[in-house]
């Protein structure tokens, strides 16, 4: 039963996806159904989906996001390399570089891009450049405040339609208030998740096409490659498609390298 | 007062702890600059010479704080 319960929580991309659709779907009929008996239905999926999406929001993005923050404050910033020099130069972008001991990726965080140390021991000089071309692009196209951006009509919508909804009351008024904030901040957690899977995909697509075109299609390849384990190289989340198709976009890519 | 503060500093206790916490904070900013010329950077002369400097300052001070203990 355990086992099983472990197995449901490292629910794959479609199956989070059910999650997450079921917490939007039964916390609005929830709301909306005349029958009393049908709202308490949608009561019970709504309870028995909301425990594991928020393990699995936990698990898939705060306590990554949270331990991408400690390294960030952790991290020390270094002198720019000569071949990174001329690819903030050639990106027009201005950034600092600041290592983070024993981390194996690179991201963006305020004016700094991050990059770990066993992301620098498993990589080549040329594909750490395009590590840092693809989040310099993220920089570059202003991809926080675009994800915001799209957020916020999704947001408004969100806020109008549930405005509408009734509930019984629980208990008393403000344990029915209370129980319903939760709610609504589930949903919408879930509901965010949901509706911006595309523009971050597109959004990671762009990246990989920018470091492409300064550090080279195969560099960026290899990256993608080096970074995730054979097996999960079909995996998609939430903000990454999967490996296998952001190499086969790639392939597809046509230009001129901006740079050698 | 100030005398025990300093010797209260300067306890193997204390170096101990510097030692450690030094440890825990991890690579030093030179070591970091090492790691990106092992990994096939380059930095200009003056960086590594400053960043040569900065190594040497830290080893120094290391060697002084031991230094003073004994």
């Amino acid at each position: 039963m355990l086992t099983e319960f472990l197995r449901f929580l490292k629910a794959n991309f479609w199956e989070r996806l059910v999650i997450y659709t079921l917490v939007v779907i039964s916390l609005s009929f929830f709301g909306t159904l005349p029958n009393l008996l049908l709202r308490f239905l949608a009561f019970f999926v709504f309870a028995c989906v909301s425990g594991p999406f928020l393990i699995i929001f936990g698990r898939s993005f705060l306590l990554p996001g949270v331990k991408n923050y400690l390294a960030y404050k952790r991290s020390k910033s270094i002198p720019l390399p000569d071949e990174v020099v001329r690819l903030k130069n050639q990106m027009g972008v201005d950034f600092d570089l600041r290592i983070a001991e024993g981390l194996c990726n690179a991201y963006v965080i305020g004016g700094s891009v991050v990059i770990g140390t066993e992301f620098l021991k498993k990589l080549s000089s040329n594909e750490i450049l395009a590590g840092i071309a693809h989040e310099l692009a993220h920089k570059k196209g202003r991809h926080i405040l675009l994800r915001v951006g799209i957020m916020i009509p999704f947001l408004l919508f969100l806020s109008y339609n549930w405005s509408k909804l009734t509930s019984p009351i629980f208990f008393t008024e403000s344990f029915t208030l209370i129980l319903l904030t939760m709610m609504m901040n589930i949903g919408a957690l879930a509901f965010i998740l949901v509706v911006m899977i595309i523009p971050n995909w597109f959004l990671e697509f762009k990246a990989d096409e920018f470091a492409a075109k300064s550090a080279g299609k195969e560099n960026i390849k290899s990256v993608l490659r080096k970074l995730v384990n054979k097996e999960d190289h079909e995996k998609s989340s939430e903000t990454h498609p999967s490996i296998a198709d952001r190499i086969k976009r790639i392939d597809n890519l046509r230009f001129e390298r901006t740079s050698e | 007062m100030p005398k025990k503060i300093v010797s209260y500093t300067l306890s193997k206790r204390n170096v101990d702890r510097i030692e450690s916490t030094s440890k825990a904070l991890g690579l030093s900013r030179s070591e970091l600059v090492d790691l990106m010329i092992e990994r096939g950077f380059h930095y200009s002369g003056d960086i590594k010479s400053e960043v040569g400097k900065i190594s040497r300052l830290q080893k120094d001070t290391e060697e002084k704080l031991r230094k003073r203990k004994r």
